[in-house]
Protein backbone atom coordinates (compact mmCIF):
# COMPACT_ATOMS: atom_id res chain seq x y z
CA UNK A 1 0.00 0.00 0.00
CA UNK A 2 2.82 2.42 0.93
CA UNK A 3 4.67 1.56 -2.25
CA UNK A 4 1.63 2.32 -4.43
CA UNK A 5 1.04 5.59 -2.60
CA UNK A 6 4.69 6.61 -3.05
CA UNK A 7 4.58 5.60 -6.71
CA UNK A 8 1.63 7.99 -7.16
CA UNK A 9 3.44 10.74 -5.23
CA UNK A 10 6.42 10.51 -7.57
CA UNK A 11 4.17 10.56 -10.64
CA UNK A 12 2.44 13.69 -9.31
CA UNK A 13 5.79 15.35 -8.61
CA UNK A 14 6.92 14.62 -12.16
CA UNK A 15 3.66 16.02 -13.58
CA UNK A 16 4.20 19.18 -11.53
CA UNK A 17 7.81 19.58 -12.60
CA UNK A 18 7.31 19.02 -16.32
CA UNK A 19 4.25 21.31 -16.27
CA UNK A 20 6.62 24.05 -15.06
CA UNK A 21 5.28 24.21 -11.50
CA UNK A 22 8.62 24.54 -9.72
CA UNK A 23 7.24 25.55 -6.31
CA UNK A 24 4.65 22.76 -6.45
CA UNK A 25 7.47 20.33 -7.18
CA UNK A 26 9.56 21.61 -4.27
CA UNK A 27 6.55 21.29 -1.93
CA UNK A 28 6.74 17.55 -2.54
CA UNK A 29 10.34 17.44 -1.31
CA UNK A 30 11.69 17.56 2.25
CA UNK A 31 13.61 20.66 3.35
CA UNK A 32 16.84 18.61 3.45
CA UNK A 33 16.30 16.88 0.10
CA UNK A 34 19.49 15.50 -1.45
CA UNK A 35 20.06 15.34 -5.21
CA UNK A 36 22.85 13.63 -7.05
CA UNK A 37 23.17 13.19 -10.79
CA UNK A 38 26.12 11.26 -12.14
CA UNK A 39 27.22 13.64 -14.85
CA UNK A 40 30.35 15.47 -16.07
CA UNK A 41 29.95 18.76 -14.23
CA UNK A 42 32.63 20.46 -16.34
CA UNK A 43 30.19 20.19 -19.25
CA UNK A 44 26.85 20.10 -17.38
CA UNK A 45 27.68 22.23 -14.31
CA UNK A 46 24.11 22.42 -13.03
CA UNK A 47 24.07 18.66 -12.38
CA UNK A 48 26.25 16.85 -9.82
CA UNK A 49 25.23 17.10 -6.16
CA UNK A 50 22.79 19.51 -4.49
CA UNK A 51 21.36 19.73 -1.00
CA UNK A 52 18.21 21.45 0.20
CA UNK A 53 15.33 23.14 -1.57
CA UNK A 54 17.22 26.34 -2.39
CA UNK A 55 19.90 24.47 -4.32
CA UNK A 56 17.33 22.32 -6.13
CA UNK A 57 15.34 25.41 -7.04
CA UNK A 58 18.47 27.05 -8.48
CA UNK A 59 19.36 23.91 -10.45
CA UNK A 60 15.87 23.51 -11.88
CA UNK A 61 15.75 27.23 -12.73
CA UNK A 62 18.99 26.75 -14.69
CA UNK A 63 17.38 23.88 -16.59
CA UNK A 64 14.37 26.10 -17.29
CA UNK A 65 16.63 28.85 -18.63
CA UNK A 66 18.22 26.42 -21.10
CA UNK A 67 15.11 24.62 -22.35
CA UNK A 68 11.89 26.19 -23.55
CA UNK A 69 9.81 23.02 -23.54
CA UNK A 70 10.11 19.88 -21.46
CA UNK A 71 8.11 16.71 -21.91
CA UNK A 72 8.39 13.36 -20.15
CA UNK A 73 7.13 9.81 -20.56
CA UNK A 74 7.42 7.37 -17.68
CA UNK A 75 8.38 4.05 -19.27
CA UNK A 76 8.91 1.91 -16.17
CA UNK A 77 8.31 2.33 -12.45
CA UNK A 78 9.28 0.00 -9.62
CA UNK A 79 8.23 0.82 -6.07
CA UNK A 80 9.05 -0.88 -2.81
CA UNK A 81 8.32 0.64 0.59
CA UNK A 82 9.70 4.17 0.75
CA UNK A 83 11.66 3.84 -2.50
CA UNK A 84 10.61 4.35 -6.10
CA UNK A 85 12.65 3.89 -9.28
CA UNK A 86 11.56 5.36 -12.60
CA UNK A 87 12.84 5.10 -16.14
CA UNK A 88 11.81 8.31 -17.86
CA UNK A 89 12.16 9.40 -21.48
CA UNK A 90 12.77 13.15 -21.70
CA UNK A 91 12.31 15.58 -24.57
CA UNK A 92 13.86 19.01 -23.96
CA UNK A 93 13.76 21.83 -26.52
CA UNK A 94 16.81 24.11 -26.42
CA UNK A 95 16.11 27.82 -26.18
CA UNK A 96 19.28 28.58 -28.15
CA UNK A 97 18.29 26.90 -31.43
CA UNK A 98 14.98 25.02 -30.79
CA UNK A 99 16.61 21.63 -31.27
CA UNK A 100 15.24 18.80 -29.15
CA UNK A 101 17.46 16.82 -26.80
CA UNK A 102 16.00 13.38 -26.18
CA UNK A 103 17.33 10.88 -23.66
CA UNK A 104 16.38 8.27 -21.07
CA UNK A 105 16.87 8.97 -17.40
CA UNK A 106 16.89 6.50 -14.50
CA UNK A 107 15.84 8.13 -11.24
CA UNK A 108 15.85 6.60 -7.78
CA UNK A 109 13.68 8.38 -5.23
CA UNK A 110 13.56 7.89 -1.48
CA UNK A 111 10.56 9.26 0.40
CA UNK A 112 10.16 10.23 4.04
CA UNK A 113 6.76 11.07 5.54
CA UNK A 114 5.29 11.27 2.04
CA UNK A 115 7.91 13.68 0.68
CA UNK A 116 10.91 13.06 -1.51
CA UNK A 117 14.12 13.26 0.52
CA UNK A 118 16.64 11.81 -1.95
CA UNK A 119 16.97 11.83 -5.74
CA UNK A 120 19.69 9.86 -7.54
CA UNK A 121 19.95 10.02 -11.34
CA UNK A 122 21.79 7.92 -13.90
CA UNK A 123 21.75 8.60 -17.63
CA UNK A 124 23.79 7.83 -20.72
CA UNK A 125 25.95 10.91 -20.24
CA UNK A 126 28.01 10.20 -23.37
CA UNK A 127 24.88 10.47 -25.51
CA UNK A 128 23.57 13.47 -23.57
CA UNK A 129 26.81 15.43 -23.81
CA UNK A 130 26.91 14.72 -27.57
CA UNK A 131 23.38 16.07 -27.98
CA UNK A 132 23.94 19.10 -25.76
CA UNK A 133 27.17 20.06 -27.53
CA UNK A 134 25.83 18.89 -30.91
CA UNK A 135 28.95 16.82 -31.53
CA UNK A 136 29.27 13.19 -32.64
CA UNK A 137 31.59 12.08 -29.85
CA UNK A 138 32.02 8.54 -31.23
CA UNK A 139 33.38 9.96 -34.48
CA UNK A 140 35.57 12.33 -32.49
CA UNK A 141 37.08 9.44 -30.54
CA UNK A 142 37.28 6.76 -33.23
CA UNK A 143 37.80 8.94 -36.29
CA UNK A 144 35.13 6.90 -38.06
CA UNK A 145 31.65 7.94 -39.11
CA UNK A 146 28.87 6.56 -36.92
CA UNK A 147 28.05 2.91 -37.67
CA UNK A 148 31.29 2.24 -39.55
CA UNK A 149 33.31 -0.58 -37.97
CA UNK B 1 9.27 -17.36 0.96
CA UNK B 2 10.39 -17.70 -2.65
CA UNK B 3 13.60 -16.02 -3.73
CA UNK B 4 13.08 -13.07 -6.08
CA UNK B 5 14.00 -13.82 -9.69
CA UNK B 6 16.54 -10.97 -9.65
CA UNK B 7 18.85 -12.77 -7.24
CA UNK B 8 19.03 -15.97 -9.29
CA UNK B 9 19.50 -13.97 -12.49
CA UNK B 10 22.20 -11.77 -10.95
CA UNK B 11 24.19 -14.76 -9.66
CA UNK B 12 23.91 -16.55 -13.01
CA UNK B 13 24.90 -13.45 -14.98
CA UNK B 14 28.02 -12.86 -12.92
CA UNK B 15 28.91 -16.55 -13.17
CA UNK B 16 28.52 -16.32 -16.95
CA UNK B 17 30.73 -13.23 -17.18
CA UNK B 18 33.47 -14.27 -14.77
CA UNK B 19 33.50 -18.06 -15.10
CA UNK B 20 32.05 -18.47 -18.60
CA UNK B 21 29.38 -20.77 -17.18
CA UNK B 22 26.38 -20.20 -19.42
CA UNK B 23 24.17 -23.19 -18.52
CA UNK B 24 22.32 -21.51 -15.67
CA UNK B 25 21.78 -18.14 -17.37
CA UNK B 26 20.42 -20.01 -20.40
CA UNK B 27 17.51 -21.28 -18.26
CA UNK B 28 16.72 -17.84 -16.82
CA UNK B 29 16.13 -15.89 -20.04
CA UNK B 30 12.77 -15.79 -21.82
CA UNK B 31 12.80 -16.79 -25.50
CA UNK B 32 11.38 -13.39 -26.48
CA UNK B 33 13.54 -11.26 -24.16
CA UNK B 34 13.95 -7.55 -24.92
CA UNK B 35 17.42 -6.32 -23.86
CA UNK B 36 19.04 -2.89 -24.15
CA UNK B 37 22.27 -1.47 -22.76
CA UNK B 38 22.23 2.22 -23.67
CA UNK B 39 25.61 3.41 -24.89
CA UNK B 40 27.97 4.07 -27.80
CA UNK B 41 27.97 0.86 -29.88
CA UNK B 42 30.88 2.17 -31.97
CA UNK B 43 33.08 2.06 -28.88
CA UNK B 44 31.51 -0.91 -27.11
CA UNK B 45 29.89 -3.34 -29.60
CA UNK B 46 28.11 -5.24 -26.81
CA UNK B 47 25.99 -2.16 -26.08
CA UNK B 48 22.73 -1.55 -27.89
CA UNK B 49 19.46 -3.43 -28.29
CA UNK B 50 18.99 -7.18 -28.68
CA UNK B 51 15.83 -9.22 -29.13
CA UNK B 52 15.45 -12.92 -28.35
CA UNK B 53 17.31 -15.35 -26.14
CA UNK B 54 19.98 -16.33 -28.66
CA UNK B 55 20.96 -12.71 -29.32
CA UNK B 56 21.12 -11.98 -25.59
CA UNK B 57 23.21 -15.06 -24.82
CA UNK B 58 25.54 -14.00 -27.61
CA UNK B 59 25.95 -10.52 -26.16
CA UNK B 60 26.59 -11.95 -22.68
CA UNK B 61 29.38 -14.06 -24.24
CA UNK B 62 30.77 -10.90 -25.87
CA UNK B 63 30.80 -9.17 -22.48
CA UNK B 64 32.48 -12.22 -20.89
CA UNK B 65 35.16 -12.07 -23.60
CA UNK B 66 36.02 -8.47 -22.74
CA UNK B 67 35.25 -7.83 -19.08
CA UNK B 68 35.91 -9.30 -15.66
CA UNK B 69 33.76 -8.19 -12.71
CA UNK B 70 35.76 -7.60 -9.54
CA UNK B 71 33.16 -6.06 -7.32
CA UNK B 72 29.71 -4.55 -7.39
CA UNK B 73 27.80 -2.65 -4.74
CA UNK B 74 24.06 -2.10 -4.83
CA UNK B 75 23.50 1.50 -3.79
CA UNK B 76 19.73 1.18 -4.15
CA UNK B 77 17.37 -1.65 -4.95
CA UNK B 78 13.65 -1.98 -5.47
CA UNK B 79 11.88 -5.30 -5.92
CA UNK B 80 8.41 -5.49 -7.44
CA UNK B 81 6.30 -8.60 -7.95
CA UNK B 82 8.00 -9.57 -11.22
CA UNK B 83 10.19 -6.52 -11.66
CA UNK B 84 13.31 -5.08 -10.12
CA UNK B 85 15.50 -2.03 -10.35
CA UNK B 86 18.95 -1.36 -8.91
CA UNK B 87 21.51 1.39 -8.82
CA UNK B 88 24.91 -0.29 -8.90
CA UNK B 89 28.56 0.62 -8.70
CA UNK B 90 30.86 -1.78 -10.57
CA UNK B 91 34.61 -2.34 -10.54
CA UNK B 92 35.70 -4.11 -13.73
CA UNK B 93 38.78 -4.98 -15.74
CA UNK B 94 38.88 -4.75 -19.53
CA UNK B 95 40.56 -8.04 -20.46
CA UNK B 96 42.24 -6.83 -23.67
CA UNK B 97 44.07 -3.96 -21.96
CA UNK B 98 43.98 -5.13 -18.33
CA UNK B 99 42.66 -1.66 -17.55
CA UNK B 100 40.56 -1.22 -14.40
CA UNK B 101 37.24 0.57 -14.82
CA UNK B 102 34.68 1.86 -12.38
CA UNK B 103 31.19 2.67 -13.50
CA UNK B 104 27.75 3.44 -12.12
CA UNK B 105 24.71 1.91 -13.78
CA UNK B 106 20.98 1.60 -13.31
CA UNK B 107 18.94 -1.37 -14.47
CA UNK B 108 15.25 -2.10 -14.85
CA UNK B 109 14.41 -5.79 -15.14
CA UNK B 110 11.12 -7.52 -15.85
CA UNK B 111 10.56 -11.24 -15.29
CA UNK B 112 7.96 -13.65 -16.61
CA UNK B 113 7.55 -16.99 -14.81
CA UNK B 114 11.00 -16.52 -13.28
CA UNK B 115 12.74 -15.74 -16.56
CA UNK B 116 14.09 -12.39 -17.68
CA UNK B 117 11.71 -10.88 -20.23
CA UNK B 118 13.06 -7.34 -20.39
CA UNK B 119 16.21 -5.54 -19.27
CA UNK B 120 17.13 -1.88 -19.70
CA UNK B 121 20.52 -0.67 -18.48
CA UNK B 122 21.67 2.95 -18.30
CA UNK B 123 25.33 3.73 -17.66
CA UNK B 124 27.21 6.92 -16.97
CA UNK B 125 29.00 6.35 -20.26
CA UNK B 126 30.88 9.63 -20.29
CA UNK B 127 32.80 8.46 -17.21
CA UNK B 128 33.24 5.01 -18.75
CA UNK B 129 34.58 6.30 -22.06
CA UNK B 130 37.00 8.69 -20.37
CA UNK B 131 38.45 5.79 -18.38
CA UNK B 132 38.56 3.50 -21.43
CA UNK B 133 40.34 6.04 -23.66
CA UNK B 134 42.36 7.54 -20.77
CA UNK B 135 41.63 11.10 -21.82
CA UNK B 136 38.97 13.62 -20.88
CA UNK B 137 36.53 13.91 -23.78
CA UNK B 138 36.47 17.67 -23.18
CA UNK B 139 40.13 17.90 -24.20
CA UNK B 140 39.28 16.49 -27.63
CA UNK B 141 36.80 19.23 -28.39
CA UNK B 142 37.18 22.85 -29.28
CA UNK B 143 35.20 25.07 -26.95
CA UNK B 144 31.51 25.44 -27.61
CA UNK B 145 28.70 27.16 -25.78
CA UNK B 146 26.43 24.42 -24.44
Amino acid sequence: MTAELNRQRVLTMLENYYAGDLEGTLERCTDDVEFFSNAPIDILPHLGGHHGKAELRAMWQTVGQRYSEMRHEVAIMVAEGDRVAALIRLFLRKRSNARVVQFDLAVFYTLRDGRICQIREVMDTFDLVGQVLERDLSTLLTGKPEGES
Amino acid sequence: MTEHSLWRFSRALHRAINERQFNEIDTLIDEDVDWTIHGPVDLFPFFGARRGKDAVLDVIRQIADRVRVHRFDREAIMLGLESASSLLRYSLTMLDTNKPLRLRLAHFAQFKEGRLSSLRILIDNHELVEQAVCLPIRSRMVSVSA
